[in-house]
């Protein structure tokens, strides 16, 4: 007998209740919060790790004021995801018999399709089609923030679209300061209508995702800032990644089937964080979250970064996160048989891993003249090199290998207008 | 459940209480060292109007405030009218690194208070604070941040309590 | 659970603002330090979550920016 999906109905929260608690909290007159900085800022992002995937990440915002309490911000940014990786050819899988996520029709499109990013060609067929898997993810996102009596309000609206899933977005967030700036407190709402139509499949299939976050940041001393995050999101639809397949041995085949994941997703996390100024030069911030959902996934994340300046114009950051979960309630290494809920998604094994940072940020003055591009007040550039390390419990499916070995890196720049 | 929340809320709201300004009160007395090392006492500046400005380097408004006090000492020159700008930064280095990128030399008096002494007397609630004194030195406006819509306000306030 | 959640938060909240030492607006130089802020590029921050989030199964809770130099 399979565990019921662990929605926990009578568990659900009326979160809209709890906005609207919280909201209460916001009339009061106290003084004004600030808009964000007029700026622009341009990001050159990449990923690469041994599962043979490849992520380059431009992204450009830019922010501007339309009045002393209104700011305007426009993001744009491309997901450019490529793998020379093993093709699968064809995908053949069969569905399963679970109900809550329908037919599993599978059509032999002639396309390409890499699994290991779930990135498939936009187009050509056979040996014509590119020999770099292509997915190119285009995100435009606009949001406006004004300052409101008593706080700051942001609402943002993105949109996302690649050729097999499309998003819509709005976000909101609610924001004030009380006992003189000591305490912030600030509310989020996020709203998601997403659209997924797998090139090898006929159906399209929506994605629903609402999250609710409450944050708390309060002083406690002259070098001491304490942060609580509470993060509720909820999730339903078509949750499986259906261009990766599960293969079941029979006497004398193997017959593929598409994951089906439970229809429902409940989220939960909550985190602490803190930051100490050890010196006038240095801080160091501690973190840790607890997760925990209704595919019964629990996760601890520990994190610290070490910050220094090392010139007025240079700040150099270490940092190490370490993170533990154990697996899905539905999560097999093998399944013997097909069975209601199945996945290949390795992201719900057991597994643990380590991130190291490496990060500098450099602020332009007209005063330092040694670099030329530092010869400007508004300027701060910033550079971060990652090396990421997971081990899951399970072989991945595709690749076979349990420990996963990743770099990432990003360079930015900000212009302040 | 309700119950808790409704009262757990009260209880929080209830924290949040804040001082009013103290307007109609005559200011606080000080002292202190100005730029020059010379030696300034608020008293100095009786029968003036005074514009008490708490500021520091490592304020954002307070950056954008400077160069409208060299605008308005410079507008209000020949009248009996004063800034007095407190500088609350650790280091004065950090001050006078930030006046020296200001388009304009501050001509009106600096004072300098490195282990902010002079705050507390006002019990300022956030940064910058602008005090207008009339000549009598009574706390006759209050202004907390700064915004560009403000200008008007304090032209017309300083215009006010010069022709009392 | 989840209002055991907010309850706890709101707890939390009240014995803060209640308990804790309030740092006056003229002592935030140092918070002001953009070394002190938690989310000082929330981009930046972003784009390094959007890695963690397509290879871990958690999301949420990490954090957004936070002010604390007093002004304005």
């Amino acid at each position: 007998m399979l565990p019921a999906n662990k929605a926990g109905d009578a568990d659900v929260v009326d979160w809209k209740t709890a906005v609207c608690v919280g909201l209460i909290s916001f009339i009061l007159p106290l003084s004004a919060q600030q808009l964000p900085d007029e700026e622009l800022q341009a990001n050159f992002s990449g990923y690469f790790d041994n599962f043979q995937v490849s992520v380059i990440y431009p992204n450009f915002a830019l922010t501007r004021h339309l009045s002393e309490s209104t700011a305007i911000t426009g993001r744009y940014l491309v997901d450019l995801v490529s793998a020379a990786s093993i093709r699968t050819g064809n995908s053949n899988g069969r569905s399963s018999e679970g109900e809550d996520e329908g037919e599993g029709e599978s059509v032999n499109t002639g396309q390409n399709v890499d699994v290991v990013t779930a990135a498939s060609t936009g187009g050509g067929r056979g040996e014509e089609a590119f020999k770099l898997a292509d997915d190119v993810r285009n995100e435009f996102v606009l949001g406006i923030n004004h300052l409101i009596a008593n706080g700051n309000f942001t609402l943002n609206g993105l949109y996302s679209r690649e050729h097999d899933y499309s998003s819509r977005t709005i976000a909101g967030t609610i924001s004030r300061d009380f006992a003189e700036k000591n305490t912030t407190i600030q509310l989020s709402f996020v709203r998601s209508w997403d659209k997924v139509f797998p090139t090898t499949k006929t159906w399209t299939r929506k994605v629903n995702v609402e999250t609710v976050d409450a944050t708390f940041s309060q002083i406690l001393s002259t070098r001491l800032l304490t942060q609580f995050i509470f993060s509720y999101t909820k999730a339903d639809g078509q949750l499986a990644d259906v261009y990766r397949t599960i293969k079941i041995a029979v006497p004398d085949s193997i017959i593929q089937y598409d994951p089906v994941h439970p229809y429902n997703r409940y989220r939960r996390a909550v985190a602490n964080r803190f930051v100490y100024r050890l010196n006038p030069l240095s801080s160091i911030t501690l973190g840790y979250r607890y997760y925990w959902d209704s595919w019964d996934i629990r996760s601890h994340t520990f994190s610290g970064l070490y910050q220094r300046h090392l010139s007025q114009y240079a700040t150099l950051g270490v940092g190490i996160r370490t993170y533990f979960q154990n697996e899905a309630f539905f999560f097999r290494s093998v399944y013997a048989a097909p069975e209601r809920y199945m996945t290949a998604d390795s992201k719900l094994d057991k597994a643990y891993s380590t991130d190291l940072e490496l990060k500098l940020t450099l602020n332009g003055s007209g005063e330092q003249g040694i670099l030329p591009f530092l010869d400007n007040d508004r300027l701060q550039y910033n550079f971060s090199l990652n090396w990421y390390r997971r081990h899951t419990n399970s072989p991945d499916w595709f690749t076979g290998l349990r420990n996963l070995s990743a770099i990432y890196f990003n360079v930015g720049i900000r212009y302040k207008l | 459940m309700n119950r808790i929340f409704g009262i757990l809320l009260i209880f929080t709201l209830a924290v949040f209480a804040a001082d009013a300004p103290q307007i109609g009160q005559a200011a606080p007395l000080f002292q202190g060292t100005a730029l020059d090392g010379k030696k300034i006492e608020l008293s100095d500046f009786k029968g003036k109007v005074v514009l008490i400005d708490f500021w520091a380097s490592w304020c954002g408004p307070c950056r954008q405030e400077m160069p409208f006090l060299i605008e308005l000492y410079r507008r209000y020159g020949k009248s009996p009218f004063e800034i007095v700008a407190v500088n609350i930064d650790d280091k004065l280095e950090n001050a006078k690194r930030f006046m020296g990128q200001l388009p304009e030399e501050i001509s009106f008096t600096i004072v300098q208070d490195p282990k902010q002494q002079i705050p507390p007397k006002y019990e300022i609630k956030g940064m910058p604070s602008s005090i207008l004194l009339d000549k009598e030195g009574i706390i006759r406006f209050w202004h907390t941040g700064f915004k560009e819509s403000n200008k008007e306000d304090y032209v017309s306030e300083i215009d006010g309590l010069l022709k009392e | 659970m989840l209002r055991r959640l907010i309850l706890f938060g709101f707890i939390f909240l009240f014995l803060l603002l209640s308990g804790c030492a309030t740092v006056r607006p003229w002592h935030r130089e140092s918070l002001s330090d953009p070394i002190m802020i938690m989310d000082e590029n929330p981009i930046d921050s972003g784009i390094k979550q959007h890695y963690l989030d397509y290879r871990e199964g958690s999301v949420g809770a990490t954090g957004e920016q936070s002010g604390g130099c007093g002004c304005g």
